[in-house]
């Protein structure tokens, strides 16, 4: 004689919170993308233990320079003395702006400090110097 | 008498709705761009229209030449050390200065050949070593 086996029922994952979730999914991913605005110049950055973390990704604008002493900023290749007005319009555009400074690492000193004083000149003070963490 | 008419009970149809918001949420997935940006922070002095020359106690310099030689000390007192070494020697100029009551002030200067990433590692050892103050000489 067979023994007649137990047929479970079918048993189906409710979908019908998916939906809630992808939202969920969504907002934050709405929220939290930042839209690239340039591409820069290729640059070898310096390496150093104290590296930090930098918030407040809205405030960051960069600045790259490179071996040859090409200085670009929002993909628009600029000579030093065109630098201090463009840096003072973002800092007029927001008070708040940190420039970070994406140099290569064997550039000279001699480029560092004329883009110290165009920064100055546009008193855009707050920098950081973009390095690698060890 | 008029039968009135039993309207049906319209409805937007939203089963398409996962679809199309899926389709959003891979479009953001795909443009996030999860890099973080890490720096030295560093604050620039303001716009120097008169400059006076004050006497300041408890100032270090630090030299970079052209060869990337580093000089390290009290002003007249400077020796040659390696860039690892700043750190430590800083320390110990730290602790003597603050003996005498005084807090320590870096000045670093830099000539123009000499290299951005040796500026940096000073930077980074002068932060090491938890000095704060930090003065940075211009041409």
């Amino acid at each position: 004689m067979r023994i007649a086996t137990k047929k479970s029922p079918p048993q189906a994952i409710s979908t019908a919170s998916m939906p809630d979730i992808i939202f969920l999914l969504l907002i934050f991913f709405m929220v939290s993308t930042v839209f690239r605005e340039f591409k820069g110049i290729p640059v070898r950055m310096p390496s150093a233990v104290n590296s930090m973390k930098i918030d407040g990704k809205r405030n960051i604008s960069y600045c790259f320079v490179d071996v040859n002493d090409r200085i670009s900023v929002d993909d628009k290749l600029l000579g030093v003395k065109d630098l201090t007005p463009v840096m003072y319009l973002k800092r007029t555009n927001n008070p708040r702006v940190i420039i970070s400074l994406k140099v290569d690492e064997n550039c000279k000193n001699d480029i560092i400090d004329k883009v110290h004083k165009a920064l100055q000149e546009a008193d855009a003070r707050r920098i950081v110097y973009a390095a690698k963490s060890k | 008498m008029l039968k009135p008419k039993q309207r049906r009970e319209s409805e937007i149809n939203s089963s398409s709705m996962a679809d199309i918001t899926f389709l959003l949420l891979i479009f953001f997935l795909v443009t996030t761009t999860v890099s973080s940006d890490k720096g030295i922070k560093f604050l620039l002095p303001q716009k120097a229209t008169d400059v006076t020359p004050t006497k300041v106690k408890g100032v270090v310099n630090i030299f970079l030449n052209d060869d990337n030689q580093v000089l390290l000390g009290k002003k007249g007192k400077e020796e040659e050390v390696s860039l690892q070494q700043i750190k430590s020697k800083l320390t110990l100029l730290d602790r003597e200065i603050s003996a005498q009551g005084d807090s320590i002030i870096v000045s670093i200067k830099v000539t123009s050949g000499s290299l951005y990433k040796n500026y940096v590692e000073i930077l980074d050892q002068v932060k090491s070593a938890k000095i704060d103050r930090i003065s940075l000489a211009q041409e």
